[in-house]
């Protein structure tokens, strides 16, 4: 479409062409399907340009006001989001009182067999978890027993055989009321242990490996 | 004030003048009530990767322009309308890649053709690909701007001229060769002639 069309169809819009040059606009309308075709286009792409326009205007603004709407959900419920997470930090809390609480209760032993495959423990905090000791039946105990007796101040040896070849603690008690008067590191796998300054008062004693329920008596006397 | 939308004709001639006179409380109803269904509707489209806030803000933007321009006679309830314009939205997207059926697509009798929504989308891509000046003086040719989007008025050469400190013809030029690349530009793009075939 050359220049001079082109201004004749913005004068047409814009309502300038005096009355006969109305008419043979519109006249060259109906006859030049060219001239037509231009007029079309620009009326459709000026309605496109404005509708679009529209469309944004419109869209931005939706836009607009639902993040409005959005952001002020959390502004209009804040009191309510705040003591939701309020109520949480304080259940936790007291969670966590509790748990410590009963964490602290826990002061008696604990027993596994050494059969299972898995060992729960009630309170799992290895740093107050000061020793573990196995509780084995299946370690015989040779000698002292049947209450030997042992002049005071004198060497005593334990011997005993186990299967088993890891530390384990050897209970000297004294027979009135269990009383612990030595408590000794022991490997099971060396069947013996010798105690050369024992220090043991003279009366009646027993001891035992872990397991306070298989134990031997024996005696220390004066001679 | 809290407007609640419910599916009645009285409520609904309520939204429809609420959206005529572009009362934001009446938009933030819509959202608040019908964003809901909308999101579900969208999540039930497993194939397509289309998010529930861009069709909803396609569909209601859709559904405004349609009230503005009388297309929408309340046949159905707004809220109906709004969903099937939605749903429509999100068919036209997976007809994108699984070339659904023609039939399946819902037919909306109060909807401005699809299309045309498509040939908008074009001309908004066209308009960013031009350069501000040219931008610029079209908007000014077309009254954007000047007024509310209700009533754009054409701005006769000496006016724009006036604005633009530019002689009348000088403005006649650069409108000219600016819209003339711009009708260059939409007649010649594929998709656009695809639209109106």
């Amino acid at each position: 479409m050359n220049e001079k069309d082109t201004r004749l169809i913005e004068d047409y819009i814009d309502g300038t062409l005096s009355q006969e040059q109305k008419i043979i606009f519109e006249q060259r309308l109906k006859s030049d399907k060219d001239f037509a075709y231009n007029y079309d286009s620009r009326l459709r792409a000026s309605k496109l340009w404005l509708d679009a326009d529209e469309y944004k205007t419109t869209h931005d603004s939706i836009r607009r006001l639902i993040k409005n709407e959005n952001r002020s959900f959390f502004i209009r419920n804040r009191y309510y989001i705040f003591s939701v997470a309020a109520s949480i930090i304080v259940l936790m809390g007291i969670y966590l009182l509790v748990y410590d609480r009963s964490d602290n209760g826990i002061k008696q032993d604990q027993f596994a067999n050494t059969n299972d495959k898995a060992i729960t423990f009630a309170s799992d905090k290895p740093n107050i978890l000061t020793s573990i000791d196995s509780v084995n039946s299946s370690t015989v105990l040779i000698s002292p027993k049947n209450g030997d007796a042992f002049i005071k101040d004198s060497a005593v040896t334990f011997v005993w055989s186990s299967s088993y070849n890891h530390d384990d603690t050897l209970f000297i008690c004294s027979s009135l009321g269990m009383t612990s008067q030595l408590k000794l590191r022991i490997d099971l796998s060396d069947t013996a242990y010798t105690i050369k300054y024992p220090q043991l008062n003279v009366g009646k004693y027993l001891w035992y490996i872990s397991d306070s329920t298989n134990y031997e008596e024996f005696n220390v006397t004066d001679r | 004030m809290k407007i609640v939308v419910h599916n009645n004709k009285h409520e609904d001639d309520s939204i429809v003048k609420g959206i005529l006179r572009d009362d934001p409380k009446t938009i933030k109803a819509i959202y608040n009530d019908q964003f809901g269904k909308i999101n579900a509707m969208v999540n039930n489209f497993h194939f397509i990767n289309i998010d529930a806030d861009d069709v909803f803000q396609e569909g209601l933007t859709r559904a405004i322009i349609n009230i503005r321009k009388g297309v929408f006679k309340g046949d159905s309830t707004f809220s109906t309308y709004l969903y099937s314009i939605c749903r429509n939205i999100c068919l036209k997207e997976y007809n994108r890649n699984k070339h659904l059926q023609a039939s399946e697509l819902n037919d909306i009798k109060e909807d401005l053709q699809d299309d045309y929504f498509d040939e908008i989308q074009l001309m908004l891509k066209l308009k960013d690909s031009i350069d501000d000046k040219c931008k610029s003086i079209i908007d000014l040719r077309f009254g954007i701007g000047n007024s509310t989007h209700m009533d754009n008025k054409i701005v006769r050469f000496e006016e724009i001229a006036k604005k633009l400190n530019i002689s009348s013809d000088n403005a006649r030029q650069r409108f000219g060769r600016c819209f003339s690349k711009l009708k260059e530009l939409l007649l010649s793009n594929a998709q656009f002639k695809q639209l109106i075939d």
